[in-house]
């Protein structure tokens, strides 16, 4: 059906000033809100990594302990990895058994240790002349023996140290 | 953004038919809605009591004024439209309110007396409202009651006198208003109707298919062998006082 508007031509120009200014009333209003929304969304966010800043330091803090005590355990364990590495090489069984066979009678061995160094030997002698027929066979058999003087400092009851490698 | 708007997308908001006669408000929505006010001696206040009791909710209104005080013309088309104004309707062009629209070279002229539409646009805008749209009742009428095929005859019948629209599916050909002075029989108002049917079928070669009755005061209609003295199918309207009001409720948004 045909569709007229008697509305005067003056009032047309009207009413489309006031539906522009309407549009950009409600336009404006939109964006106001969409604005204070994400100002909004901005602040509670920032509020919110704020508030969990001591949180995460804490948790930080507790981490970083935690990776020095697994670097210390990994640095106990690569110590034990190379000892282990250079045992077939040392050959300590062989080397106790060679102590052993040249063990004065009387002596008694009361440690015995294996590092890098070498294997360490420590143990007790009735009297000091027996210490010296001990060392004396230790060089016989080994490349290396490490004995301290204070070996020899008693003439009785002495305790001694030998390193052999 | 603002050059690309045009003043029909003003008329894109919804808005609702506000039908404003001598003894009542009428309002209808775009849902339907019907709502009927008295309208006592202030119309604004009436209007805004309509308003109010039909809980709107837009402010924007199409309304129309009474047919007495405009004027349709379908008229063959040629030259300037204002001098086809001049010279069909009988109130110098600068007190007119009017639009045109061209439909297979003919033109089709509405127009209405420029003091009464001020009038009808300050009560509508005392009451608060926003006029968006404003055609003569007739058209609106026809919107609401027109045929799906065809030529119907409608007589509207108001307070102040009768309205007779002949109209098709989408065009008023013809209109005319008879004060309730000039009608005062019974019959009188049928007497007419037939005239301006064998005038319409003489003048454009056309048949009127049948007759629809409405508006507030159809009773003083004699409807006994109505059909017959018609020698038409004659139909009373589902709504007979709220024609007007759903049919500027039913205004398309652009221009057809």
């Amino acid at each position: 059906m045909i569709t007229v508007n008697l509305i005067p031509e003056s009032r047309k120009k009207t009413l489309m000033i006031e539906h522009r200014w309407r549009l950009a009333v409600l336009v404006n209003a939109i964006l106001a809100t969409a604005l204070i929304w994400v100002s909004a969304g901005f602040y509670l966010s920032s509020n919110s990594i704020k508030d969990r800043t001591p949180l995460v330091d804490t948790e930080k803090a507790a981490l970083d302990t935690r990776i020095t005590d697994v670097k210390k355990d990994f640095d106990v364990l690569e110590n034990q990895i190379k000892f282990l590495k250079t045992f077939p090489q040392s050959n300590y069984t062989a080397f106790i058994k060679k102590i052993s066979e040249v063990l004065p009678s009387g002596v008694r061995l009361t440690n015995i240790s294996g590092s890098l160094e070498g294997l360490n030997i420590k143990g007790e002698s009735p009297d000091r002349s027996r210490v010296i027929s001990l060392e004396e066979s230790l060089r016989k058999e080994f490349d290396e023996v490490d004995a301290p003087l204070s070996n020899l400092v008693k003439s009785k009851d002495v305790e001694f140290v030998f390193t052999v490698k | 953004m603002f050059s690309k708007l045009k003043f029909e997308s003003f008329l894109d908001l919804p808005c609702f038919g506000l039908h404003i006669t001598e003894k009542f408000i009428r309002i209808a929505d775009s849902l339907g809605n019907l709502t009927e006010v008295p309208c006592g001696k202030d119309k604004i206040f009436s209007v805004k009591k309509a308003v109010k009791q039909a809980n709107l909710r837009t402010p924007f209104a199409a309304i129309s004024i009474p047919e007495k005080h405009s004027f349709i013309k379908f008229i063959a088309h040629g030259g300037d439209p204002k001098r086809r104004i001049r010279e069909n309707i009988p109130i110098p062009i600068k007190k007119l309110c009017y639009d045109t629209y061209e439909h297979n070279n003919h033109l089709f002229i509405a127009a209405g007396v420029k003091k009464i539409v001020d009038e009808y646009i300050e009560i509508t805008e005392g009451a608060g409202l926003v006029v968006t749209a404003i055609e003569p009742a007739s058209l609106a009428t026809a919107r609401n009651l027109k045929p799906k095929k065809g030529f119907v005859l409608i007589i509207d019948v108001e307070s102040a006198g009768s309205s007779f629209i002949i109209s098709s599916s989408h065009l008023v050909y013809f209109t005319a208003f008879r004060s309730k002075e000039s009608l005062p029989g019974k019959d009188q108002i049928v007497l007419q109707a037939l005239e301006y049917i064998n005038f319409f079928e003489d003048r454009f070669q056309k048949t009127i298919d049948g007759v629809v009755l409405s508006g507030e005061e159809l009773k003083i209609i004699n409807l006994e062998n109505l059909e017959e003295k018609i020698g038409r199918p004659v139909k009373i309207a589902k709504e007979p006082a709220f024609n007007t009001a759903i049919g500027l409720s039913k205004r398309p948004n652009k221009k057809q």
